[in-house]
């Protein structure tokens, strides 16, 4: 991502927001805008069609999706992959929203909304034109499981939070980390929940747990081991004694430090002794 | 700028009194013009349907965009919804929204 002013960023992810994050963001560089600290290009949103307007070369749509209103457009020609055909389209538009010398003068018409009271899924690409913002529609479709609603809303929750506050750390530090983690795996609960995908989070819950419990037994063997002045050092059955665990994972947990050395084997390969 | 309609349910109603809200709920009983609405949050709101009596809803499950007064909601208009809609998981989003006002309103 080159940070140039006068270049475009080009950003590949896709954001969910509410549209009143999009009315609130000032900051840009190029034509490219900030969101929580953050390049967006492409977006999605997820509201209602209040209004429909059909000109030339576009179809205008004005979304509100309860945060606030926000006027979309949606060139009609398919082939959109050429920048200056695009530009061009845009400039076309501009003159025609100003009433001025394009070749049509007529204004856009407003038509009928083939999305009445229903629920419509957008994404778009958010880009600055002559200090105004911009919002042109590669997809809108309609919502038809109202649960993608719910979802939606989490999910922009959930990425506001870990844009301005950080992603989840293992390591919690203070009580203000923890707080912001339990609110984070609360939303990411229930958007996991909401996917129909309550193992999800059981099985990532699980695997941290486990993760954490092997990092403890893997401390106090090394602290048993180090403390131990012997000549011939401590054993594997030993070990597995004080540590109240299988010779198994007794083995693989000093096989580990034997590769790192920080242990020496001694008498035999049952025995070890720490390099400190 | 600040068009806002925001979503809320039953428990938030008085916060809102003379506004203009989204909420959704099972579609109940009808009373002449009034339709009775029971929230995603086991709350019964009247609305009052006079405004918008040539549309007739489509779906069990709808919200209704109205101006919450009186112990009414007058209604502007409402979309249809999916029967296999979530009421816990959405009454969840809704705390969490009202806990980061910032970005819905």
């Amino acid at each position: 991502m080159t940070n140039n002013s006068n270049e475009n960023v080009i950003v590949r992810t896709i954001t969910p927001l509410t549209i009143r994050q999009i009315q609130l963001s000032t900051e840009s560089e190029g034509n490219t805008f900030k969101i929580d600290n953050e390049f967006v290009m492409n977006v999605s949103l997820v509201g209602t069609v209040i209004k429909v307007l059909d000109g030339n070369t576009y179809t205008n749509y004005t979304i509100d999706d309860g945060t606030g209103q926000l006027k979309i457009r949606e060139f009609k020609r398919q082939k959109q992959n050429n920048m200056e055909e695009e530009e061009e389209q845009q400039q076309q538009q501009q003159q025609q929203e100003e009433g001025g010398e394009g070749e049509n003068k007529s204004k856009a018409k407003e038509i009928e909304n083939a999305f009445e009271n229903k629920y419509v899924r957008i994404i778009g690409n958010l880009k600055e034109y002559k200090n105004q913002k911009s919002f042109s529609v590669s997809k809108i479709t309609e919502i038809t499981d109202s649960n993608q609603i719910t979802t939606h809303f989490l999910e922009a929750i959930l990425v506001h939070l870990q844009r301005i506050k950080g992603t989840l750390k293992k390591e919690q530090t203070s009580s203000q980390n923890s707080q912001i983690k339990e609110e984070k795996n609360e939303i990411k609960k229930e958007t996991n929940n909401n996917n129909n995908n309550n193992n999800n989070n059981n099985i990532i819950t699980q695997q941290n747990t486990n993760q954490i419990l092997g990092l403890a037994l893997k401390d106090k063997a090394l602290r048993l081991i180090s403390s131990n002045q012997t000549s011939s050092g401590i054993s594997l059955q030993e070990l597995a004694k004080e540590l109240k665990s299988t010779e198994e994972e007794i083995r693989e947990i000093v096989d580990f430090f034997l590769d790192q050395g920080q242990i020496y084997i001694t008498i035999d390969d049952e025995h070890f002794r720490s390099t400190d | 700028m600040s068009s806002a309609t925001p979503r809320i349910n039953f428990k938030y109603l008085s916060q809102f009194e003379g506004k203009t809200i989204r909420i959704i709920g099972k579609v109940g009983e009808k009373q002449g013009n009034n339709v009775i609405l029971h929230t995603t949050d086991n709350g019964q709101v009247i609305v009052d349907r006079s405004k918008n009596l040539e549309k007739n809803y489509q779906t069990n499950i709808v919200e209704v965009l109205g101006i919450w007064n009186n112990n009414q909601l007058r209604e502007l208009t409402f979309f249809n919804l999916s029967d296999n809609f979530d009421f816990t998981t959405y009454n969840q989003m809704i705390d969490l929204s009202m806990e980061h006002k910032e970005i819905f309103m």
